[in-house]
């Protein structure tokens, strides 16, 4: 390089750092750096995202997941698209700008987490399609469209508002002051199903659990499956409340807010119950045989796979009832009812169909009475079910309550 | 004279001064020896970047880099993409002074579109970027446009096509000679069909790149360059949100991977030599390691290396090699109307044609102006709205944004014929996505005559899996298009699986094992493309006799697998009456297999093995999925590409009819994994083959089905009725006697299905094997768990996290599965984790299995991955013979022989350290070794 070249960049260099003092402040800053690339949907990933990277690139392209993917199942001769499990790891997840992209086949996932169990490299694909929401959602946002369906703008904005996800005002439940747990009802519960959950707290008091209820908001469960992963507004109240009442140990029969309350970083220190775990530590005083005819037991995903637990209910059923009657796909290859993932409010007739086809399952298996622990398969069953199914349909706690008749209505059975 | 100027060369050099010799209204031949973009090009980091570091000591060329790129977006909007660039900036880093140099940058970025710099705190960056090092001080921002390189290629070809160019690829050059002065005769032949022809032109333009000496060389003239080789390596997704750069090396974002360079190793050879080493990907991620911790993790699935064709300037600094271009007249070299077009970037392609034809107008006595940058390249006329194009056809909106990014205002033209089938929406390449429709427009309209030249139009391969998914698929839609050629299909394939290894082969490492597993499963085990002659040595413990039978009451085993090996070892226990538990954190391998149990020819199976097989067959039976077969009595069935598969057992509805025999063979339309018209004439040498589609009725969008869509809706009665009368129908017409099906005929139906159609049509109805996901596997595997649950065998999810053990007596196997652990215990263990695919041997800075560190046999002289590969994709990988070493009865041991617990057992592909290559799968292998382990645990002791 010629000296005359040299001279001419330190020259510059100078010039530039001089001048520099000038142009300082417009070139400074992440509210800068944004803005420049929006346009070209700049979307930083979160911590986590970056942890769990290895994780999603471990695909391998097989396809198992799509063989079992029960919204492909439903899906099938449908309205609707679901891209699948594979797709989405192999390939709509690649190339984060193009997020946005991904907006007309992403939604109907319930983030069940079949295509996971039986992904031979262990592929956390309901956690990949959460980042994907997130990412849409912040791209909406940058491009002012409509990317997100209305329906899980609207449960976003009912948090915000009112706390619950329905945006209602919900009717609170007894409370006791202090006692040793705290009952978490939950949104589900306090909308849908109240007689069933008062069931469920009428069985807990006759087994001498001492608990009460608090003023509680949603766990925030719902949102990440949403695209909004930060749920510490939510999580500060319920904690405030928990604190109230003086205890950290939590019961509940909603498997989603178990889940949340026991694994979400924004609940820390939490001693967390699913009600099924609940009654299988206190067997002895459940009487045997309190079920009539055959039973069969729906295991809610985010019981059977969230958590990991599949024994407890049946440790309790082993007591409770007859005969029991196991589904296919069960355990931890349970069958999606179609409820989660936000399926049920911008899906509907695809979750109430999921439901139908595990109606179908149950009833294939001869039982008169379909049991579950989950106020959001149990509501989804009810939807579909058909007066004339030969199934009822419970939760195994409220229907362990009204065998014992500690609550108004009769156990039927067919 | 043929023509008026032959252009040597299809990089983006050579198609640029092919395009503006064209549209300047000279007769122009390009002649590319393999494929277009395919050398330099196509290995380059693809980028239209200015060059911040040429900024020292070659300012000319950074300053008209960015014009050239701002030229060329407006050229090719769809084509390009902004990058925003991140310098961290380290202890002791000057950033002001850094910003200074930024700031000269920023007065060239309006020219190419970019942003100037943006300074970001520690803090800041780390929350553009949460994998940046805890140890930067801050970040200086910039940002460079992107392009596809091989797409910018091709549409310069396209354009000077239209503009009445002769173009073509696979078109090797053999002799070039001065036949009178200023005459030239030029020679060439065509690779794939073995044509030669011979032109007469005035004037030869050699764009050649780094074999510019070679071609030079041939014309008789001297040619000299300072070539370096530049080598990348690619992630399989955007690890980054942004590109990050340390120095001279950076990982950026790039369409759908992520790139990562660069190297510049002065490279004198002969350009076809040029391979990625190991040491240049580990130079490149531990550079960046620097920055990005944790870069290691991430899955590199392909390293490339190109050679840069830059000038030589005696007394250049070896660091700071001139990126000038020259073109070079040789009439001073006694050869007038021969010029070579050497130096430069890709960026500068059409400054650099221009002046290149600048002086062939000359030559030729015909100056012309020079309108390359005025008129738009073919898709660039207007900006396409991918929500438009993906109503209108029915396309997901993530193909039609892909789509457009690779044709812009002309996708439309690309899916037209989805409009009357719409079955040609279906991804041929899954990862990407790549269309039916595309990968046909490219063989028709785009000269994309081979697999390998599919990938660089369309990305089809160029994924995470690349190309297990896609290759099958593709090869059925390029000889359809394309029609007979001096390549048979499978050395179509072959070729293929080849190209896309060599990428592999020297960064293979990590995440990447378990897809290559798969990838060779299904290609060499399935499909038979490998090489015959495998030197295997089976594991002494396939060969050790059982001692005399023994009860094992009160004993329990633990298996920790369910694949087959697993399985086998599970049942193979109970049945001594042991309590067995079988832990498996999925479904296991099984359901991945094409349901053939293999046998090697060559390995005369003992007793046990004997004994093994008829259990596991016995209880398939019983549990509903017969198989047939038998030892010395191998049988045959169909494939997916058409091939024949030989295996000791097969499932009963997948074996063949007789040679000879008129066959029908059955495709599903929108099911991309079988090509109905491809299968039959692949099979028209052994049967007298002829396709049929048939179109499933209940299907609201008639593409993209599973072979599990497929069967699912079979098994609806009113489908397998309408089904069954129109083949039915086709089956009298044509007088077949037998029905070749994909392996779609239901999920567990499949007896019930078949017997109905037999009935119905009087001839045998068959399933043929492959394709992932393959039915075949998961009713396999099905079938095995009701076997499982039947024994009695208590079935459990988890994942195994260590042993619990008192000396050398496992007396409980931990495991754990999503919040919960359990703590089994065991009298005796057996370890059926599988391979790569199921974690048993995991990659780990070194291989290792993973869980007890068990001693391992067969990896040479390191422990890397790369290091066990061999250079041809078809014959056995050393990699593959890794195994856990056993004792004589099966149980881990030291290099002396000794168990390192007397009573933990492994057994499967764990121990079997065999290769697919020479077309035999593991399955017979997996349940023999499986029953023995479980037959040893539950009697126990030694005997």
């Amino acid at each position: 390089m010629s000296r005359r070249d040299l001279w001419s960049l330190g020259g510059r260099v100078l010039w530039s750092l001089l001048s520099g003092w000038r142009g300082r402040e417009a070139h400074r800053g992440l509210e800068t750096f944004l803005r420049r690339y929006a346009p070209d949907h700049l979307t930083p990933r979160t911590p986590d995202e970056v942890r769990l990277l290895p994780a999603w690139e471990a695909c391998v392209n097989c396809g198992l997941c799509t063989a079992r993917c029960p919204v492909l199942r439903a899906l099938l001769g449908a309205e609707g698209r679901y891209a699948g499990p594979r797709q989405v790891a192999t390939s709509l997840s690649r190339a984060l700008p193009e997020a946005w992209a991904a907006h007309d086949t992403l939604y109907t996932c319930t983030l069940c987490g079949a295509c996971e169990a039986v992904c031979p490299v262990g592929v956390p694909i309901p956690e990949l399609v959460a980042s994907l929401r997130r990412a849409i959602a912040l791209q909406e946002a940058q491009d002012a469209a409509a990317y997100v369906p209305a329906a899980h703008r609207a449960l976003l904005g009912n948090l915000r508002e009112r706390g619950n996800i329905f945006g209602q005002s919900l009717a609170p439940w007894p409370r006791r002051g202090r006692a040793e747990y705290i009952f978490f009802v939950g949104c589900a519960f306090s909308y849908w199903e109240r007689e069933s959950v008062a069931a469920t707290m009428a069985l807990l008091q006759h087994l001498d659990v001492d608990f009460t209820t608090v003023d509680e908001v949603c766990c925030g469960g719902p949102a990440p499956m949403v695209g909004e992963p930060r749920v510490e507004a939510l999580a500060q109240r319920n904690l405030a409340a928990f604190s109230a009442a003086g205890t950290h140990k939590v019961i509940t029969a909603c498997p989603r807010c178990a889940l949340t309350l026991s694994t979400h970083p924004a609940y820390r220190g939490l001693e967390v119950w699913h009600t099924a775990q609940v009654l299988a530590e206190r067997l002895d005083r459940l009487p045997a045989g309190l079920a009539e005819g055959a039973v069969t037991f729906h295991d809610p995903c985010e019981l059977a796979r969230g958590l990991g637990e599949t024994a407890a209910p049946r440790q309790v059923l082993a007591r409770a009832a007859g005969t029991f009657v196991e589904m296919e796909a069960c355990r931890e290859h349970t069958d999606c009812c179609g409820g989660g993932g936000g399926v049920r409010g911008a899906f509907t007739r695809l979750s109430v169909q999921m439901a139908r086809a595990r109606l179908e399952a149950a009833l294939a298996t001869g039982a008169g009475v379909l049991l579950t622990e989950c106020p959001t398969c149990l509501h989804n069953f009810r939807n579909a079910r058909r007066s004339r199914d030969a199934v009822e349909v419970y939760n195994l706690s409220e229907y362990l309550a009204l065998r014992l008749g500690l609550a108004p209505g009769e156990a039927e059975a067919v | 004279m043929d023509y008026d100027v032959i252009v040597i060369g299809g990089g983006i050099t050579g198609a640029g001064v092919a395009r503006d010799a064209a549209m300047r209204g000279f007769r122009v031949l390009l002649l590319e020896r393999r494929d277009f973009a395919s050398g330099t090009t196509g290995a380059c980091m693809g980028m239209l970047h200015g060059g911040l570091r040429y900024l020292i000591y070659d300012p000319e060329v950074t300053r008209l880099s960015c014009v050239e790129s701002g030229i060329i977006q407006r050229l090719a909007p769809h084509l390009t993409f902004r990058i925003p660039w991140l310098f961290p900036l380290f202890p002791g880093a000057h950033a002001r002074l850094y910003e200074a140099a930024m700031a000269q940058y920023d007065r060239l970025a309006p020219l190419k579109n970019s942003s100037p710099h943006v300074l970001l705190s520690a803090k800041e960056a780390r929350e553009v970027e949460p994998g940046l090092s805890e140890r930067i001080e801050g970040a200086l921002s910039m940002d460079e446009p992107g392009v596809n390189p091989f797409r910018l290629t091709v549409l310069n070809l396209l354009s000077a096509a239209a503009h009445g160019a002769a173009v073509r690829n696979h078109a090797e050059v053999t002799a070039i000679r001065q036949v009178a002065r200023g005459v030239w005769q030029v020679r060439m032949r065509d690779a794939l069909t073995g044509q030669e022809e011979t032109f007469e032109v005035p004037c030869v333009v050699n764009a050649a790149g780094p074999w510019a000496p070679w071609v030079a060389a041939l014309a008789g003239v001297p040619l000299r360059l300072r070539p370096t080789k530049g080598t990348h390596i690619l992630f399989d997704r955007h690890v980054t949100s942004v590109a990050v750069g340390v120095g001279e090396v950076s990982v950026l974002p790039h369409e759908s991977t992520a790139l990562c360079g660069l190297t510049d190793t002065f490279f004198p050879d002969n350009p076809d030599e040029a391979r990625p080493e190991p040491a240049e990907a580990e130079y490149l991620l531990s550079t960046l390691e620097q920055a990005l911790p944790a870069i290691r993790r991430a899955r590199v699935i392909r390293a490339m290396a190109g050679v840069r064709p830059l000038i030589h300037q005696p007394g250049d600094d070896p660091r700071r090699l001139t990126r000038k271009h020259q073109v070079v007249d040789h009439a001073e070299d006694g050869a007038p109307g021969f010029l070579s077009v050497v130096g430069g970037k890709m960026v500068l392609y059409r400054l650099m044609a221009e002046e290149a034809v600048d002086r062939v107008g000359h030559l030729l006595g015909r100056p012309a102006p020079c309108r390359t940058a005025e008129e738009p390249l073919p898709g660039g006329e207007a900006l396409a709205d991918p929500a438009r194009l993906a109503e209108e056809y029915g396309l997901p909106l993530q193909a039609a944004v892909r789509l457009v990014s690779r044709h812009g205002a002309r996708a439309g033209e690309v899916l037209g014929e989805v409009r009357q089938a719409p079955e040609r929406r279906t991804y041929l390449c899954l990862c990407e996505p790549v269309t039916e429709a595309e990968v046909r427009h490219a063989v028709r309209h785009e000269w994309a005559r081979t697999l390998d030249d599919l990938r660089r139009r369309t990305r089809l391969g160029t994924g995470p899996c690349q190309g297990f998914g896609c290759t099958a698929r593709a090869v059925a839609a390029l000889v359809e298009e394309r029609g007979p050629d001096l390549l048979p299909t499978s050395e179509q394939v072959r070729a293929f699986l080849q190209e896309r290894w060599k990428g592999r082969q020297p960064v293979l490492r990590g995440l990447q094992l378990a897809q290559e597993e798969l990838t060779r499963a299904l290609y060499l085990g399935v499909e038979g493309l490998g090489e015959r002659g495998v030197s295997w040595e089976p594991p002494a413990c396939l060969q050790t006799p059982l001692p005399p039978r023994r009860q094992a009451e009160g004993r329990r085993v633990v298996v920790v697998g369910g694949g087959l090996a697993g399985v086998a070892a599970a049942l193979a226990a109970r049945s001594l009456g042991a309590e067995v538990v079988l832990v498996r954190q999925a479904f296991g391998a099984t359901a991945l297999s094409s349901g053939a149990l293999d046998w090697p020819a060559d390995l005369p199976p003992d007793a046990v093995a004997r004994d093994a097989l008829a259990m596991l067959l016995a209880a398939l039976e019983r549990a509903g999925l017969p198989y047939r077969g038998g030892w010395g009595a191998p049988l045959e069935a169909a494939t997916s590409l058409g091939r024949l598969k030989t295996a000791a057992f097969l499932p009963a509805s997948a074996a063949l009819p007789e040679r000879g025999a008129r066959l029908l063979v059955v495709g599903v339309r929108g099911l991309g994994e079988f090509h109905a018209p491809f299968v039959a004439q692949a099979l028209a040498g052994e049967f007298q083959a002829e396709p049929l589609e048939v179109a499933l009725p209940g299907t609201r969008q008639a593409d993209n089905l599973t072979p599990f869509d497929v069967a699912r809706l079979l098994e609806r009665p009113e489908v397998e009725r309408e089904v069954g009368e129109a083949v039915g129908r086709a089956v009298r017409a044509g007088g077949f006697q037998s029905v070749l099906w994909p392996g779609v005929l239901g999920v567990e139906r499949t007896a019930g299905i078949r017997a109905a159609w037999q009935a119905a049509w009087g001839v045998p109805v068959w399933e043929a094997l492959g394709g992932s996901p393959s039915v075949h596997g998961w009713r396999l595997q099905q079938a095995l768990e009701r076997a499982l649950r039947a024994a009695g065998v208590e079935v459990v999810p988890g994942r195994a996290l260590g042993v619990h053990a008192e000396g050398r007596e496992v007396r409980a196997v931990r495991v754990a599965w999503r919040e919960q652990k359990a703590d089994l215990p065991a009298s005796a263990a057996i370890w059926a984790t599988g391979r790569f695919v199921g974690g048993g041997l995991a990659d780990d800075g070194g291989l290792r299995e993973p869980v007890l560190d068990l001693p391992l046999e067969g990896l040479g002289e390191g422990a890397h991955p790369w290091t066990l590969t061999r250079a041809a994709f078809g014959e056995v990988q050393p990699l593959f013979g890794v195994r856990v070493r056993t004792d004589a009865l099966g149980r881990p041991a030291d290099a002396r022989g000794e168990p390192l617990y007397r009573n933990l057992w492994a057994a499967g592909a764990l121990v079997l350290g065999r290769d697919y290559a020479d077309g035999t799968g593991l399955g017979s292998l997996c349940v023999a070794s499986g029953a023995r382990a479980g037959w040893w645990a539950a009697r126990g002791g030694e005997e």
